[in-house]
């Protein structure tokens, strides 16, 4: 709900003004390591295969990501540790034999440079794609295809939602979180909407059941990461903590999160 | 105890008079002769006494002097100087009209004896700006704007362009006190700052308090914004308006019984769909405000007032999205004068602020709000010839509305909801004396008491330790406790108290009469907290009350300052300086969700705020050309620290620029009366960037790149400046016709600077690549607009 009205704000401002793209120096701080151990069972699979992404922070305008290779990294819950061998030189380590329970906790433990990461989990459900509804008159002007895709909010709990929307159409993906404040027990729906979006384009959805903590760090995330830094509606920009803490050296601690959580996908063709 | 030190001081003071000679009182209102406005600040000046007084809020004066024959000047901008001699042999009272100077028009005189230093009043860090000063300064958008006019003075900024609110002396949006007759307007701009909420034809008289604030004013800790609408014609009937390409204003003044009670009625508009080029579809964005006051003379010893003021922005997109806020206030007030000495004002005050919204595609309304009935009783006591009292009880319940959401229809999947209301009392007393204690030496002192109580019927959350926000040491971040249990109060039950005692104090020490030294010192306290955590506040904001986890906020403040005039009142030079700290400034933990949180107790931490710095402001007041120059040298900060050690407190506890931080801010104001068809203004105004925070690094997550900070607000936007220009021209057929006209063509950024409102730092959607991007609102804007008076 606040990102829509924050959208609207900012909409209203680009609408006034112009936009263009200058330099700035910028300073660069020292790299921090970047953890990105996203774990998605996509519904229907075995979810065997599971990957985890090292990488360092880098100088803002740099088109490099570093990677981060010679780590040992693992998962493991009550009774299994399953152990990611990094595919050489990617900083992707990948595990063919995770065996994903919902509800259950795992743990992971990342040794590298000497220094111990770790962090602790649940594996979130995530309730079924049950409709996909396109509207030609939608969006903020009206006039833009809206796919709106519809989803059952358990009603005893509390829920949040991680939708990822990939379209062919643009290089980059869009995220969404929402929560079930006031949708208690009730359907609930994601909205995607895009002026380039035209019949035939193809737009891929994933669900993610998702914890409340991971909910508030995506939110402050995607607020940083998208359009609004430096707007007057802008929140005050900082440094995003995850949950995952460096046990040798807290000062040096990582960037990015440890997140388990059953995918619903779905693909929609444009009518 | 200090309680009673304060009233020990009173007296100490009041028992300094002389009673050597027999006087009397000379008392009377001051209005314009032609509509009987009366004339707020004239100044009436006993020449070989060396002794003067100014009229009040509703054109009263009254001064004692001694018995005997008196030559005295009556002094107002834009009227005739009037010199009269009386006979003071009994307590007397004369009325006076003023006439308008209208022949004189070759050489204009920007500010009247009041706006030039108050040498000898111990008064400062107040502009009064009158309205025919800000009628002649260039206008942007074609509309004359009382914001807009106070960013001018030394001190007063906002936070960018195109951004809510002003900021004074490096205090919050939040923290201004802004009264129109007397009622709190909660959001003081149209469009987002693009336009002020007051219509200026329908206002009188304005002054803005930075510092040494009267302890009549209370429950705000930056500054008093004070504004008088006028209150109608009881002579003839007048109307005036303009038109111009935004925005167009009507206002029809009258007698209802001639002489004896009078009405205004004032209404704006800005055109639909101007704001927004999507024109092909059902989309605008407007605003509107309605002002109106009934005046009515019973007899020579009462007034009652009637004042009204309605405003809304609306804002649609296709019927989807539709936004409607603003204000509203209603006043009533009755004016008494007990005798000669004792003037007397009660006013029952009514105030909202609303806020709504409509997503039809998310299928709910929302609306939120405050509303406040305020009732207050003040009195002004021309005790004697040195000394002035003033005081009052002030006392008003709030009621809070944080948030209601309900679904549209049956097919939406909202639940409806009503975030907890909360309800408030604040009761206050004040008492202030301003006395002259010799010819070089005066002294104004008073106090404030205030109270607040926080009051249900509400449930209240508990939490363990009494900690709404715990501190995850692991992570080195704050989140939301969970409550341990809720209390719930009764209707009217006290939640919770708070009382805080406010000293003030100014000295003034002339060395002549053109040359003065000034102090003062105020503590101000503040019970209300607008939630807010971006830049400038925003529509949507609530504002909530203290209670045992929001404590009110407490401001000291101290500030010098020395003032001369040239040149017999030509030149005026005041340099003032300030240091303020304020206690309880909230602030809020990453991620904070501030819309529609029920807790909001859960995500806020008390911080302390600080500003300090250097005023200059130099007038040039009359002659052909005359104008300002106000540079202000100044730093606002913030800081919250952890409750303990082990916590990190928010940005690593250190202290950080707010965002309305401006190192070096000039602003220079010219006026030039070429001739009597011709009038020139121009503002250039010049200011350190918006303190920002840049990235100083990024990194990939989720397949995209997540740019990563440093400290908050290291960095500053581009340095800001501008240049308008405005011509008006008065066509010289006028003086005959019976409706009279001028055209005001103005130019806004006239050398049309780029300046950034925001810089972005983003992943290019195309190329996947990190660029910067500056995104200015106004270019060079030309407007024109015709105002005319019939």
């Amino acid at each position: 709900m606040k990102h829509l009205n924050f959208l609207f704000l900012i909409s209203l401002f680009f609408i006034l003004g112009c936009e263009d793209v200058i330099d700035i120096d910028l300073n660069n701080a020292s790299p921090k390591l970047v953890i990105e151990a996203s774990i998605q069972w996509e519904n229907g699979t075995t979810g065997n295969e599971q990957k985890i992404k090292l990488t360092t922070t880098t100088g803002f305008y740099s088109s490099e990501v570093p990677v981060v290779s010679n780590a040992v990294v693992t998962i493991s819950n009550q009774n299994d540790t399953f152990v990611f061998t990094e595919n050489p030189g990617t900083g992707i380590y990948i595990c063919t034999n995770f065996s994903p329970i919902i509800g259950e906790t795992y743990l992971l433990t990342i040794n590298y440079n000497g220094e111990i990461y770790s962090a602790t989990e649940k594996l979130i459900g995530t309730p079924a794609i049950e409709n996909i509804e396109q509207n030609n008159d939608g969006g903020f002007t009206g006039n833009d295809i809206e796919i709106k895709f519809l989803y059952q909010d358990n009603g005893i709990e509390e829920n949040f939602y991680l939708t990822q929307f990939t379209p062919n159409f643009t290089i980059l993906p869009e995220y969404d979180v929402n929560d079930d404040e006031f949708f208690q027990g009730n359907q609930m729906f994601g909205l995607y909407s895009n002026e380039e979006m035209k019949p035939n384009d193809i737009l891929n959805f994933t669900l993610h059941g998702i914890s409340e903590k991971y909910y508030n760090y995506l939110n402050i995330l995607l607020g940083i990461a998208g359009n609004n830094g430096g707007s007057p509606f802008s929140t005050p920009s900082a440094t995003v903590r995850g949950n995952i803490i460096n046990q040798t050296n807290s000062d040096n601690y990582p960037l990015g999160y440890f997140s388990l959580s059953e995918t619903q996908k779905a693909t929609y063709i444009i009518q | 105890m200090l309680n009673k030190k304060i009233i020990h001081f009173i007296f100490l003071f009041l028992t300094f008079h002389s009673f050597s000679q027999e006087k009397y009182t000379l008392s009377g209102i001051i209005a314009d002769e032609l509509t009987n406005e009366t004339l707020i600040g004239v100044n009436i000046i006993f020449k070989e006494l060396q002794t003067g007084v100014a009229t009040n809020e509703y054109g009263f004066y009254s001064i004692t002097l001694p018995k005997g024959k008196h030559e005295l000047i009556i002094n107002y901008l834009g009227y005739k100087t009037q010199t009269q001699y009386i006979n003071l042999s009994q307590n007397t009272k004369l009325n006076f009209s003023l006439k308008e100077n209208i022949e004189e028009l070759d050489e204009i005189t920007l500010f009247d004896d009041y706006e030039k230093i108050n040498i000898k009043k111990p008064e400062m860090s107040t502009n009064k700006i009158a309205i025919s000063s800000i009628k002649k300064m260039p206008a942007v958008l074609g509309e004359v704007d009382i914001i807009k006019s106070i960013l001018t003075l030394p001190g007063v900024t906002n936070a960018g362009e195109g951004q809510s609110g002003f900021n004074v002396r490096g205090g919050a949006a939040d923290q201004n006190l802004i009264l129109l007759d007397e009622a709190t307007i909660y959001n003081s701009s149209h469009l987002f700052g693009f336009f002020s909420v007051f219509n200026a034809d329908a206002i009188k008289d304005l002054k803005l308090y930075k510092g040494g604030i009267p302890a009549r004013y209370g429950g705000r800790v930056a500054s008093v914004l004070d504004i008088y609408q006028k209150e109608g014609n009881s002579n003839s009937y007048n109307f005036n308006g303009g038109i111009g390409l935004i925005s167009s204003r009507i206002l029809a003044e009258g007698p209802i019984i001639k002489n004896k009670s009078s009405f205004l009625i004032g209404g704006r508009s800005s055109y639909a769909h101007l704001f927004l080029k999507l024109t092909d579809n059902e989309n605008s964005a407007y605003f509107y405000d309605l002002n109106a006051k009934f005046s009515y003379k019973v007899n020579d010893k009462n007034n009652l007032y009637l004042s009204g003021y309605f405003g809304r922005d609306v804002f649609s997109l296709n019927n989807s999205f539709i936004n409607t806020y603003g204000n509203s206030v209603l006043n009533l007030r009755w004016n008494h004068l007990f005798s000669d000495k004792l003037f007397s004002n009660m006013s029952f005050i009514y105030s909202d602020y609303y806020y709504g919204l409509t997503l039809d595609f998310i299928g709910f309304n929302w609306n939120s709000g405050i509303k406040n009935y305020n009732l207050k009783y003040d009195f002004k006591h021309y005790y004697s010839d040195n000394s002035k009292l003033t005081y009052g009880i002030n006392s008003i319940y709030y009621d809070f509305n944080p948030g209601k959401i309900e679904p549209i229809n049956s097919q939406s999947g909202i639940n409806k909801s009503q975030l907890d209301k909360k309800y408030a009392f604040e009761p206050a007393i004040y008492f202030d004396v301003e006395q002259n204690i010799n010819s070089n030496f005066s002294i104004n002192y008073g106090f404030r008491y205030s109270l607040f109580y926080r009051l249900g019927s509400q449930e209240i959350n508990i939490y363990d330790n009494n900690e709404a926000v715990i501190f995850n040491s692991d992570l080195n971040i704050y989140e939301k406790a969970t409550p341990i249990g809720t209390k719930y109060y009764g209707k009217n039950e006290i939640i919770s108290k708070f009382s805080n005692i406010e000293p003030r104090l100014s000295l003034s020490y002339n060395f002549d009469n053109n040359k003065s030294l000034k102090i003062s010192y105020n503590r101000m306290s503040q019970y209300l907290h607008l939630i807010s955590n971006t830049q400038s506040p925003t529509p949507l904001d609530v504002w909530t009350p203290s209670d045992s986890f929001l404590k009110p906020q407490v401001l000291d403040q101290y500030a010098i300052g020395y003032f001369k005039n040239f040149n017999n009142g030509k030149y005026s030079l005041e340099i003032e300086s300030f240091y303020k700290n304020i206690k309880n400034r909230l602030d809020y933990i990453d991620g904070a969700e501030l819309v529609a949180n029920n807790a909001i107790e859960q995500v806020v931490l008390p911080g302390k705020a600080r500003a300090y710095g250097l005023e200059i402001l130099a007038k040039k007041n009359e002659g052909k050309l005359n104008g300002w120059i106000s540079y202000t040298l100044s730093r606002s900060e913030q800081q919250t620290e952890g409750k303990n050690n082990n916590e990190i407190g928010i940005n690593n506890g250190n202290w950080y620029k707010t965002g309305w931080d401006k190192t070096h801010n000039l602003s220079i104001t010219g006026i030039f009366e070429f001739n009597k068809k011709w009038t020139f203004g121009s503002i250039f105004a010049l200011q350190t960037g918006q303190p920002v925070t840049y990235p100083n690094g990024q990194y990939q997550y989720l397949g995209i790149t997540i740019p990563s900070y440093g400290s908050r607000n290291a960095n500053n936007l581009p340095t800001y400046h501008r240049l308008d220009v405005s011509a008006t021209l008065t066509p010289k057929k006028n003086e005959s016709k019976k409706v009279k006209g001028e055209w005001i063509f103005s130019i806004y950024n006239l050398y049309s600077r780029k300046n950034a409102a925001s810089i972005s730092f983003r992943q290019n959607q195309d190329s996947g690549s990190n660029e910067a991007v500056r995104l200015s609102i106004f270019g060079i804007v030309p407007s024109i607009t015709y105002n005319f008076k019939f």
